[in-house]
């Protein structure tokens, strides 16, 4: 089976921020301020640059994956299949 | 969008530091913001205080470093510096006068891709540059840029400070960098440092003012960080940050450690804190001077109608030419066109 995960593309550093995420492009250095509720988004993105989007049901379920999608769509994050031995 | 965010809420830390690594220079300019200042005399961090330093930088998440002087490249360490920041994923750009500049160290440099370098010329011909920077250093600067380009490194730029006395040369400038593959970077004369002395010789008519401004709709590939923002046009708007950063983006860590919101506010009235006694974390969110800066309200800015592009302009320029903080930037276009 596979399973999705979101990685930061190479080259692009993110931290959290009161309104959201602060991601950093290293090949032109420009910033991008992103409105999202950060609790939303899991602290290994952070410290490890990735994540893995499952383990959030109820309400909050879609919203959080509609922002990952929103950010892939921006070429802040990427989508990633990896088989899960 | 980004100007929202700043202006409401407070980063939990600086995006870039600017990183006086040095206070020594090798050259004179005549309009230097470092010599003069106390700052310039006190002693350097030491590497393993430096190591420290970006240790705490990678762990708050700065992204990029500012390296400054003074002139770094006196530093006998800064490839260790170098390595260490980008070795932490830290983005270094280095303002340099790029006297010292030869073929070995210029490899070195091309090899670090995290590392953009700044070199400053500020005369399209050796007698304008000259006349600033002092004797011979056109040549050895070109000679630097040259170095650079052979060995192949990307992020080239030449800075210039715009002034009264070369800006007749700025399109020579630009042709000039564009020759060698580099950007141009044009930056703005404050009345900050031994800059003060020269303020009055060297600082932009209101028609250069004016001719600028329309250049720079001309020439976007022209890069300007946060110099022009209160004179630029809507078509610059998203060029850049279109605010003062100071305390809310950034700020500058002098060679002794002493921490400013801003490397052309390094006064006593805004002294933060040192790196050597308290966490920059700390600093940035507690100094009083920080945090005046970022309440500052310019009341006689708000209803005006270029305020969304310039947001009150230059605090440093205000301060100096002022001794105010909350006017608008004496040398915005709005200012400049009210004058007779
Ligand atoms: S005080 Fe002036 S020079 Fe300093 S960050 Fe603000 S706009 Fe830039
Ligand atoms: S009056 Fe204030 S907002 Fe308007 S251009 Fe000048 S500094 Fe900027």
């Amino acid at each position: 089976m596979d399973k999705i995960i979101y990685k930061l593309p190479c080259g692009i550093r993110v931290r959290k921020e009161a309104f959201g995420l602060l991601f950093y492009n290293i090949k032109d250095t420009n910033l991008t301020f992103v409105k999202v509720d950060g609790d939303l988004i899991p602290d290994s993105l952070w410290e490890k640059g990735l994540l893995a989007p499952e383990g959030r049901g109820g309400r909050e379920g879609p919203k959080y994956l509609q922002i990952l999608k929103e950010l892939v769509k921006r070429g802040l994050l990427v989508e990633t299949r990896i088989s899960e031995q | 969008m980004k100007q929202e965010f700043l202006s409401s809420k407070t980063l939990s830390a600086p995006v870039n530091v600017t990183w006086e690594i040095t206070g020594r220079c090798n050259l004179n300019c005549r309009h230097c913001l470092s010599a003069g200042t106390a700052q310039a005399h006190a002693g350097d961090l030491s590497l393993e205080q430096c190591r420290r330093f970006i240790d705490h930088l990678n762990r708050i998440r700065v992204f990029q470093v500012n390296i400054g002087g003074g002139e770094p490249l006196l530093r006998e360490d800064l490839l260790e510096i170098l390595d260490y920041c980008h070795l932490k994923g830290i983005v270094t750009c280095i303002s340099t006068n790029g006297v010292m500049l030869d073929n070995e160290l210029a490899k070195k440099l091309a090899r670090m891709p995290l590392t953009y370098v700044q070199i400053s010329i500020d005369g399209a011909t050796p007698e304008t540059n000259d006349r600033i920077r002092g004797e011979g250093s056109y040549a050895r600067a070109l000679q630097g840029v040259e170095c650079l380009t052979r060995q192949g490194l990307r992020n080239l730029s030449i800075n210039t400070v715009v002034l009264r006395v070369n800006f007749r040369e700025i399109h020579e400038l630009y042709r000039l960098a564009r020759f060698y593959g580099a950007k141009t970077r044009l930056s703005r004369f404050r009345p900050a440092g031994r800059a003060r002395e020269a303020w009055q010789e060297y600082h932009l008519t209101k028609q250069q003012i004016l001719e600028l401004s329309a250049y720079l709709s001309e020439y976007k590939d022209v890069l300007t960080g946060d110099s022009f923002f209160s004179i630029t046009a809507e078509d610059r708007k998203n060029l850049g940050l279109n605010m003062c950063g100071a305390a809310k983006m950034t700020c500058c860590v002098a060679p002794d450690g002493s921490v400013y919101p801003c490397a052309f506010l390094q006064e006593s009235y805004f002294y933060a804190g040192n790196v050597l006694e308290q966490p920059l974390e700390e600093i940035w969110r507690r100094a009083g001077s920080f945090n005046l800066l970022r309440s500052l309200k310019k009341e006689a800015c708000t209803a005006c109608p270029r305020f969304d592009l310039c947001h009150g302009g230059c605090p440093a320029v205000a301060f100096f030419l002022k001794q105010e903080l909350d006017c608008p930037d004496p040398e915005c276009i709005r200012q400049i066109s009210e004058q007779e």
